[in-house]
């Protein structure tokens, strides 16, 4: 069985928070249990206000978000058409630091790479499209 | 969403947060902290059993109130998170040992012994 959901997002923080319990809401509706449910609202919160506030695009310009599970994977993928830009490839944060003396961005793409089974991004006809993967238990 | 009460006790005041802190209720939340507590209290502890989630937005917010009280000469602490929040603060090294506590309570007596602590280091300085 091969569960599929898109959503069309635009470039702003109001319809993001929006789409995050959309995408969220049919999560659940794909068996998907509360604890990767939160897993999911974390990479793609972070994913999404990182192409409102860094991608230059104006607010009417659209996100395309995808979720899938196939096999026991359960992937989002996010298609943007703002200039290329890896947000994964950001340093992570000095987690070492006491949190007094951290510097307060960075954790937000941490987050991503920590939390999934695999995240990527490729420049694809003209378009930044990051993929995350969670393996589902079943 | 965020629902937030504030309880205050002789200088000791708690938060008693339930919903999400993500991007969209963070900010609001911390500016509504520091309003409110425009007296540094004694002791400031966020109590986190009814939030679900926390975002990287939420757990900027607990550095910057960490960093406001230490300025103020306050204390910090977070109590009775969730197991999947306390997984995000794992995750994030932002779990300062010192200052999270199981429950209220066990905050509560925390400050009580550090605050007997400091008379006692007075009274000896006397």
């Amino acid at each position: 069985m091969v569960f599929t959901f898109n959503l069309k997002v635009k470039v702003a923080e109001q319809e993001v928070f929006e789409a995050l319990d959309q995408v969220v809401l049919c999560a659940a509706g794909f068996g998907i249990d509360d604890e990767q449910q939160n897993l999911l609202r974390l990479s793609l919160e972070e994913l999404l206000l990182n192409v409102c506030h860094h991608s230059g695009l104006p607010s009417s310009a659209v996100v395309d978000v995808a979720l899938v599970l196939r096999d026991g994977v359960l992937r989002l993928t996010i298609t943007d058409s703002g200039p290329s830009f890896d947000p994964l490839a950001l340093a992570a944060p000095d987690l070492d630091l006491p949190i007094e003396q951290r510097q307060i961005g960075g954790l937000g793409i941490h987050f991503v790479r920590s939390t999934s089974a695999r995240c990527a991004w490729q420049r694809l006809d003209g378009c930044n499209v990051v993929e995350v993967d969670w393996i589902i238990a079943c | 969403m965020l629902d937030i009460k504030r309880q205050a006790v002789l200088g000791k005041v708690v938060y008693h947060l339930q919903g999400r802190i993500d991007g969209q209720s963070s900010e609001p939340l911390y500016q509504q902290i520091i309003k409110a507590e425009a007296v540094a209290p004694k002791s400031l502890t966020l109590s986190l059993g009814g939030v679900d989630f926390v975002s990287s937005a939420g757990i900027r917010t607990v550095i910057k109130l960490t960093r406001w009280c230490k300025e103020r000469g306050a204390s910090f602490a977070i109590a009775s998170m969730q197991t999947g929040v306390a997984k995000i603060f794992e995750i994030a090294a932002a779990l300062p040992s010192a200052s999270v506590f199981a429950s209220e309570a066990e905050a509560d007596a925390y400050f009580e012994a550090m605050a007997r602590k400091a008379n006692r280091g007075d009274d000896e300085d006397d």
